[in-house]
């Protein structure tokens, strides 16, 4: 989150990554586990670097060539440095010398190659702290910008079964609804999120009026309640036959607390917005798996 | 002593019945028109009542990310695709590899 606030957003890095470079974003826990062809690539590129043990983080920035040849690895944030380590790559990088035959991909390990169901649903889903971060501090003012993202999938029989709840009325299905606030109702604003344990849903009510009106709330807390959210939701929803054409939802509430990786949440309960909206597949993210299914598509549609 | 046992003498002896009582108790609390879980009798009582339809509508239009020049960067999400196209077009490629998807998932 902050790389795409820090990083990305210098004008020469752009132009490089634009012209001079092919740009490929990944959430190194899937590469570096998976046994395929892609995940031997992905080996093969960050062994040369300094994360050479594959059963922790791997993550940062690396340049390398189509035969996977290292050239750069860095860890940093400040676009000065990465973009250094880019002119020294391009100055050494001999594209003639380059074996340009492409790596056939002849393994896919399934436990680590998620795509969306087939003619199934995909929401966007951002959040947003709305308030709370105190305004002298540059990286909490970044994360009160910060806008958190994600994806939810639903599976072409839920599809149809919330395109029939919103054409008669009635309760958004239990599964359904739970899916979303155990793995979406959480703050990701600042990195990788804790889901909610079943039995921390303490709460939850989901309904669609006939006229397509989505109310309800939810309250979710950790047994300890150090960490909770006490939310209402609100939206529009439409559909079509079989289809979902509008599932416009936001939640709105009062968050607490932090988990491993969201540290520096503002102080005490503070507002949390949520929002969810079709994806299109205009958007190259909209094919991101959801959070919650790292290593556990199953689990994330039980 | 296991609690079966204890249950079907208290039965037997005419004490309360559990099972009943249990189910009387999840009835009653789906029988809260929209509640899938827990009580409506939750106490959330914060200034979040505020979520009508001018709120929502404000939400959801401030919750599209806007002006992202990072997301202006052509990312491919497909290692092995980044790889065919560096090989073709005789490019380097430039990895962002984080825990959680750079894209999407934070």
């Amino acid at each position: 989150m902050l790389d795409r606030e820090l990083t990305f957003a210098n004008p020469e890095m752009l132009k490089f990554l634009k012209e001079d470079f092919i740009p490929v974003a990944i959430d190194q826990w899937y590469e570096r586990r998976q046994k395929d062809t892609k995940g031997d690539f992905y080996r093969k590129i960050a062994g040369q670097g300094p994360r050479k043990d594959f059963n922790q983080t791997t993550q940062g920035r690396y340049v390398c060539d189509a035969n996977g040849k290292l050239y750069a690895y860095n860890n940093n944030r400040g676009p000065d440095r990465i973009l250094e380590e880019m002119k020294k790559a391009l100055a050494s990088f001999k594209p003639d010398e380059i074996d340009s035959s492409t790596i056939k991909e002849k393994k896919k390990d399934p436990r680590f190659n998620f795509t969306a169901p087939e003619n199934g649903l995909v929401l966007r889903v951002h959040s947003k702290v709305l308030d709370g971060y105190t305004p002298n501090d540059d990286w909490r003012d970044v994360f009160q910008r910060s806008i958190g993202r994600d994806n939810a999938w639903f599976t072409f029989e839920e599809r149809k079964q919330l395109a029939k709840v919103i054409q008669n009325g009635g309760d958004i299905p239990t599964k359904l609804a739970l899916r979303i606030a155990r793995f979406h109702l959480i703050d990701n604003t600042r990195g990788e999120p804790p889901k909610w344990k079943p039995e921390e849903v303490k709460n939850l009510s989901m309904s669609i009026s006939k006229e397509g009106v989505l109310t309800g709330s939810a309250h979710l807390e950790t047994a300890d309640g150090k960490r909770g959210y006490q939310t209402e939701f609100y939206g529009l929803a439409k559909s079509e036959s079989e289809s979902v054409t509008q599932f416009d939802l936001v939640a709105k509430g009062e968050f607490w607390g932090v988990g491993r990786y969201t540290s520096r949440a503002p102080k005490g309960k503070f507002p949390l917005a949520i929002a969810f909206r079709i994806a299109d597949g205009s958007d190259t993210a909209d094919s991101v798996a959801p959070h919650a299914a790292k290593g556990w598509l199953d689990g994330y549609f039980q | 002593m296991n609690s079966h046992t204890s249950t079907q003498k208290k039965r037997r002896n005419g004490g309360p019945n559990i099972e009943l009582i249990l189910v009387m108790v999840l009835v009653g609390l789906f029988a809260n028109t929209g509640f899938l879980f827990g009580s409506n009798n939750d106490e959330f009582k914060t200034s979040q009542k505020d979520l009508n339809e001018a709120e929502f509508k404000k939400l959801h239009a401030e919750l599209v990310p806007k002006n992202e020049t990072w997301k202006t960067i052509p990312w491919e999400t497909d290692l092995l695709a980044a790889q065919a196209m560096a090989a073709e077009q005789k490019k380097l490629i430039f990895i962002w590899s984080m825990d959680g998807h750079p894209l999407g998932c934070t």
